[in-house]
């Protein structure tokens, strides 16, 4: 495969980087460790297809976050740091920090999956899929592959009939097309079958090829993804990466303990960048 | 390897047997050319072959596999000796992308995934298919999809393969690169090859052995040159049409053919000619079509799917008179059904003019216009003959009398009440023929008419064209086939990059060619015959002393 750096890493520690991540996004609530992940991601994104989607669907986004933080404080009143009264509701510290928390952890799962979309595709997707369900996975691949062909039949048929011409009604018309599509590609899959047959499907168990295999750099980023992971996840556990935000706000000053996290955090998030740099 | 001894096979319902007491034996090791008319039990004998994918019916008799009876082996170890392969490329691919669809059987045979890398490696390195791995299977040309068909069977390393019709779906390049993938299989690791095949001009130069069947019993059997002297020798003309050209050129003409001298290929025959013909040029002759009435006029016409893209067409100019039969000769992927469809309006130019009857090809005009398609399934919207030919009938008092007339005309009355599907490839273009004569339509449009038929039916199709243009209907095919061309075309271009780049009449337009012509025509280049394109005037132009 053509494909290079992290899109070169076997589909499982892939899918257990985009894990990792989604779980961390959930654990931290501080804003600025979120409003750095939220650029992080960007960033990512950006590398990952030169900023083709970035382009196309960061302003929607951002637009879904600037209404989630101002909606938040509007519904919710709790907090003790009022600014200001906005009709007779306050508006409080508390609630626009937690919108902006909130936001910006939705926004960064939004960037997750569109990056998940760009490394975990077609086969890599299946093959995860396979290892679960091996008759389901199968059952989708040939659905894929008929897809193209239904549709292809169709443009055909059309095709042929509007020369054709008919006196019948379109609906009509469209209706024996239809009939004709599903008869002719019944008609075909017999050879389908055929083939399937004659390559001994159905005999005894299958396999399945996978075109994936763990190397050595594999299992490598694996164990950093998980040690990185480890530390990561315990700290937000011991309360590193949160603030008290209701009833009232705490400090959202840096402890030492903090910095440590967020520069281990700051690696964790990195790692496809990292292994973009070091396959290049 | 195979034995058959007293076989019949009779299918439900059937009055009559498609196999009828066949004695066959064939040896590991052999190159088979099974060949025959369509209907002749070819495909059943070959399934039954395979045994996994034996038809249901009634079988008689005893078939033995490696001599042991066929029944009694498993499905499995059949499935891993016997490969099968059928004529329809694009149906027989089961997964989306090519590198799923090679590993399908091995995946089927439970091998581990250490074994699988092995050989698609071992196999994708010697056919340089590396390109294609990863690319959609529904992207691919029908003779690439062969290809990775034919490899997806390869890698169970069967001992024998069964072709059924592989060729007949793709253009010559393609088919005989299939061809010649096998004759190296057969050389180089001994495989066994039982191919069935209406194609046979290059066959019979790489085949050990040929069989022919006919109304379910061995006609003829030998090799190559054997069957041809016997084709020959026998009094039935329609098995002549299984001769190639120049094998019998010379027959006809030799003064004593002798049966080893028989030429199959292009050489031979070059050799047979200098010395029995003077060496000198002869004076071409031209021919004009007039050209009168414009009926389909192209100017300018550029397509292309997206601008990123190359154009199919570039700024292609064409016209099309009253009364021609004229042929866009081109290789695949060139434009050439792109080309029809802009005709038809059925696409849009991008840029430049299409005239049909001198206006747009709009309703009015189509009616005028009858379309037979590459596929003629995808003409039928009935389930019975009879109704999708009173479906082009106008309403009219005599249509019935009308319809049964033109069924009789194309010899497919008695189709008439069953499944269009039901019917041989070649009897779907005659149904289609005659629902499109129906309309009395001005001016026919064929999409590869040859595409998949037996010499008989080829021979057949012609002398229908041949007719209708006779009476007047102008034709315009889009075709490969170069014999068929030579034979009946009046007037060609040749399509290449987006353009007609030659054009005139067929005999000026593949005279000169090197690839684009006759084998009769290569063979005969520098002797007095050097202007001859068929066999009807090779027959007509030999010099008799």
């Amino acid at each position: 495969m053509s494909e290079q750096g992290f899109l070169s890493i076997h589909p499982i520690v892939q899918l257990m980087y985009y894990i990792l991540i989604g779980v961390m996004l959930f654990q931290i609530n501080h804003p600025v460790f979120l409003l750095t992940t939220f650029l992080l991601l960007i960033w990512i994104v950006w590398q990952q297809d030169e900023g083709k989607s970035i382009k196309k669907r960061l302003s929607s986004i951002l637009l879904l976050m600037g209404v989630m933080i101002l909606l938040n404080p509007l519904f919710v009143s709790r907090g003790s740091h009022i600014l200001f009264y906005l009709g007779n509701r306050q508006i409080t510290l508390e609630a626009l920090i937690y919108g902006i928390s909130l936001a910006l952890m939705i926004g960064g799962m939004m960037l997750l999956f569109i990056s998940f979309q760009h490394v975990l595709h077609g086969q890599r997707f299946l093959y995860l899929f396979a290892n679960l369900l091996p008759r389901t996975a199968l059952l989708v691949m040939i659905a894929l592959r008929f897809v193209p062909l239904l549709m292809n039949r169709l443009e055909t048929i059309r095709a042929i009939q509007h020369v054709r011409g008919s006196n019948k009604s379109p609906i009509k018309t469209a209706m024996l097309q239809l009939q004709a599509l599903i008869t002719w590609s019944l008609e075909e899959s017999i050879e389908t079958a055929d083939s399937m047959k004659a390559r001994g499907y159905g005999n005894q168990k299958r396999t399945m090829y996978t075109p994936f295999y763990m190397e050595k750099r594999d299992w490598f980023v694996m164990i950093i993804l998980l040690l990185l992971f480890i530390l990561c996840f315990t700290g937000s556990i011991l309360g590193y990466g949160n603030i008290y935000i209701y009833p009232r706000l705490g400090t959202l000053h840096f402890y030492p303990f903090d910095w440590g996290m967020y520069i281990i955090m700051i690696f964790l998030y990195l790692m496809p960048l990292l292994i973009e740099r070091s396959t290049a | 390897m195979f034995q058959l001894y007293d076989v019949s096979f009779r299918y439900p319902d059937a009055n009559k047997d498609v196999l009828n007491q066949l004695h066959l034996s064939i040896n590991a090791g052999e190159f088979i050319l099974l060949t025959g008319p369509s209907g002749c039990g070819k495909t059943t004998l070959l399934r039954l072959l395979t045994s996994v994918l034996r038809p249901i019916g009634e079988l008689s008799g005893e078939m033995l596999y490696q001599n042991k009876p066929i029944h009694l082996w498993s499905d499995e170890q059949l499935t891993k000796q016997i490969g099968f392969i059928s004529q329809h490329p694009e149906e027989q691919m089961v997964m989306p992308t090519v590198i799923q669809e090679l590993v399908f059987g091995l995946e089927n045979h439970g091998l581990s995934t250490v074994e699988m890398r092995k050989r698609v490696a071992e196999l994708g390195h010697f056919f340089k298919i590396e390109n294609l791995l990863y690319k959609k299977t529904d992207a691919l040309s029908g003779g690439e999809q062969q290809l990775v068909h034919l490899l997806s069977v390869l890698l169970l390393r069967p001992k024998v393969l069964i072709l059924d019709e592989p060729t007949s779906q793709l253009d010559p390049v393609h088919a005989k690169h299939v061809l010649q993938i096998l004759e190296q299989l057969h050389h180089d690791l001994g495989m066994t090859i039982i191919i069935a095949e209406h194609r046979v001009d290059h066959l019979f130069q790489i085949c050990d052995r040929v069989i022919m069947l006919d109304e379910g019993t061995v006609r003829f059997t030998g090799n190559s040159r054997d069957m041809l002297y016997q084709l020959f020798q026998s009094r039935e003309i329609k098995y002549h049409a299984y001769l190639p050209d120049l094998a019998h050129l010379y027959l006809e003409k030799a003064q004593q053919p002798i049966k080893d001298n028989i030429p199959l290929t292009v050489n031979d025959g070059r050799v047979w000619l200098k010395q029995t013909l003077p060496m000198r040029d002869s004076k071409r002759q031209s021919r004009n079509v007039e050209q009168e009435q414009p009926i389909v006029t192209l100017k300018d016409v550029t397509f292309y799917f997206s601008k990123n893209a190359p154009s199919i067409l570039n700024r292609l100019s064409l016209t099309i008179y009253k009364g021609d039969f004229y042929t866009i000769i081109g290789g695949n992927a060139s434009g050439k059904t792109t080309l029809l469809e802009i005709c038809l309006g059925i696409k849009k130019a991008k840029r430049g003019r299409v005239e049909l009857f001198q206006e747009k090809p709009h309703k009015t005009a189509l009616s005028r216009v009858g379309f037979m398609p590459q596929q003629p399934q995808a003409f039928f919207m009935y389930d019975t003959v009879e109704k999708e030919m009173q479906a082009m009938l106008n309403q009219g008092d005599d249509g019935e009398q009308h319809m049964i007339k033109m069924a009789k005309r194309f010899n497919v009355e008695h189709l008439l009440q069953q499944h269009p599907y039901d019917c041989s490839y070649g009897e779907m273009q005659k149904v289609v023929l005659a629902c499109l004569l129906l309309r009395q339509p001005d001016i026919l449009f064929l999409d590869e008419p040859t595409k998949g038929l037996d010499p008989f039916a080829k021979k057949e199709l012609g002398r229908y064209l041949t007719a209708l243009h006779k009476e007047g209907v102008t034709i315009v095919m889009v075709s490969h086939d170069i014999d068929f061309i030579a034979n009946y075309s009046k007037r060609s271009g040749l399509l290449f990059a987006g353009e007609v780049t030659t054009e005139g009449p067929t005999h000026t337009v593949l005279q000169d060619n090197y690839f684009y012509t006759t084998d009769l025509s290569r063979a005969a280049r520098g002797t007095s015959l050097s202007s001859v394109l068929t066999l009807e005037e090779a027959l007509q132009a030999w010099p008799e002393k």
